[in-house]
């Protein structure tokens, strides 16, 4: 009974416990990026790749991180000191380990740990080939983004982009930082229109070897390509279904630039899907596969429309400037990338479909072929500046924009790939 | 429930020099609220999303130690939205130890109310 009394006075003081309490009420933040230091990762053995260096310039690039400098070495078992990184301002540490295995691959084990509540946040390894140790630093960057973040980290994709030096034109891929590059085809007529299948095992493009435009479809692991659409005029502008059994192409088959569906092996017969008296071209896939975004001037200027994959109902999407051309739909259908003309030349705009919003997401005014990362956060583009051609990537919320060139000439044509695994 | 570590954050949360009018019985004073305010708003990591809606406020319950060292952030009311609730959380164990008031003493517990948006 005297328990009970105690527990009802107890009750009536809370209130007043309450009330005694100080109230602060503030809003804003100091800082938008998140401080992380990443240690120099522990080896045995000299390893032909700074892994830790390659995260920090991920994660530094990204917009969303403030890398603090740590030159100590520090493996994913060491302990650490966290009143030291608090003091230089690291809410989170990355330690890490590199060790040459006897197969000659290497085992990346790594750690990241909460600097503010003392306690890790979790661990991880894999094992790469001496060639891959570079991608092996982008995943431990995507690794670390996600768990910070939330979101899937796009520092292991890779992206397609069409290089001309001289008289040579190459088709490249590289790395989402333009490093790393690799060059499956090099030729002496223009190579254009370049596009990954959703699963990243293929490119198609058009190639002008056969002196005529003509769509192929590049199988990277084999270096095997087919030519999936030679017709008769122009086969242009090749786009993946999200299940890559099709592509569509601008062919210009019956007379003017029309939408067709091809089956990506290329065999079968073209299927019409737009029937205008204007030039249409440009398709690109909703990521459902239910719709196509095209560029088309049956309105009498060029113009953004969507238009049903059976060929129903095409729909103008964009009206606010004259000039509206290249979309390229978002990873979550809800926004596009296109490019526009406006008072500064051609930018790159990015329209969100339900509110018709629209951001410039560019300033240059030469900008051309837009292509989304596969996390949505980043649209690449191809700009011209200072007589030469360069690649950007911006950031979708307008704070990083990032130029990529390249010693290989003229660089254009970016297409970002899909996720690495 | 998180626990905020022992002396971390010596530098920014800084002691003692508490600004404005003394607080001499031990109570809440302007001067201590608007430090704790500023540190706290410096603390705390958040790109405000482009279409976030207004100013969505979580409420949380903070207890103090004797040494001025934070001992538990439990929220109260979110926000709706996860992803603040989760930094103005964080925000707060950042600024442990607490700077103390100018009698030398910390409060013993606090209600911090936060909201992502500057408010003038």
């Amino acid at each position: 009974m005297r328990n009970l009394v105690l527990a009802l006075i107890g009750a009536l003081l809370v209130p007043f416990t309450a009330a005694a309490q100080m109230r602060i009420d503030v809003s804003g933040v100091g800082a938008t990026q998140y401080p992380i230091a990443i240690a120099q990762f522990a080896s045995s053995g000299t390893v032909p790749q700074d892994i830790a260096a390659v995260v920090r310039g991920d994660l530094a690039r990204s917009g969303a991180f403030r890398v603090i400098e740590s030159k100590a070495t520090l493996s994913d078992t060491s302990t650490i000191d966290f009143v030291d990184m608090r003091a230089r301002g690291a809410d989170a540490v990355l330690t890490g380990s590199v060790a040459r295995l006897a197969d000659g691959r290497y085992d990346i084990r790594y750690r990241l740990s909460d600097a503010v509540r003392q306690t890790t946040l979790g661990g991880e390894s894999l094992v790469v080939t001496e060639t891959d140790l570079r991608y092996g630093g982008h995943r431990v960057a995507d690794w670390v983004y996600e768990k910070i973040t939330g979101e899937k980290g796009i520092f292991s994709t890779r992206i397609a982009f069409v290089s001309k030096q001289g008289n040579r034109y190459r088709l490249n891929i590289a790395d989402w930082d333009g490093e790393n590059v690799v060059t499956p085809l090099n030729s002496p007529e223009p190579i254009i229109s370049p596009s990954w299948s959703k699963d990243g095992s293929r490119l198609a493009y058009v190639s002008f070897e056969s002196r005529k435009p003509v769509v192929y479809v590049h199988t990277l692991a084999t270096g095997q390509r087919k030519a999936v659409a030679n017709f008769k005029g122009s086969n242009s502008a090749p786009a993946w279904s999200p299940d890559g059994n099709s592509l569509a192409v601008a062919l210009t088959i019956d007379g003017l630039s029309q939408i067709y569906l091809i089956p990506s092996d290329g065999s079968g017969s073209p299927k019409r899907l737009t029937s205008s008296s204007s030039i249409d071209t440009e398709p690109v896939f909703s990521p459902d596969g239910r719709s196509l975004y095209f560029t088309s001037d049956r309105g009498g200027s060029p113009q953004i429309y969507r238009i049903g994959v059976d060929g129903s109902s095409a729909t103008r999407i964009t009206f606010t400037a004259p000039y509206n051309v290249s979309p390229r739909i978002s990873p979550d259908g809800r926004s596009l990338a296109y490019v526009s003309r406006r008072d500064a030349g051609y930018l790159i705009v990015l329209r969100d479909l339900a509110s018709g919003n629209e951001q410039l997401l560019s300033d240059g005014g030469r900008e051309e072929s837009p292509s989304f990362a596969p996390n949505g956060r980043w649209v690449m583009y191809a700009t011209q500046a200072s007589g030469r051609d360069s690649l950007v990537a911006a950031s979708v919320d307008g704070r990083v924009r990032q130029r990529l060139t390249s010693n290989a000439g003229d660089i254009r044509e970016p297409t970002w790939g899909p996720f690495s695994n | 429930m998180a626990k905020a570590g022992g002396a971390s954050n010596g530098a920014r949360a800084g002691s003692g020099d508490v600004a404005g009018p003394g607080g001499g019985g031990g109570g809440p004073d302007a001067g201590y609220i608007a430090k704790l305010s500023s540190l706290l708003r410096l603390n705390t990591i958040y790109q405000v999303p482009g279409d976030l809606q207004g100013n969505p406020k979580a409420s949380f319950v903070v207890t103090v130690g004797a040494d001025c060292t934070i001992t538990s952030v439990t929220l109260r009311r979110s926000s709706g939205v996860a992803a603040w609730d989760a930094a103005a959380q964080r925000g707060i164990e950042r600024t442990s130890p607490l700077p103390r008031q100018a009698d030398g003493s910390c409060p013993k517990e606090l209600e911090i109310v936060r909201g992502p948006r500057d408010e003038r």
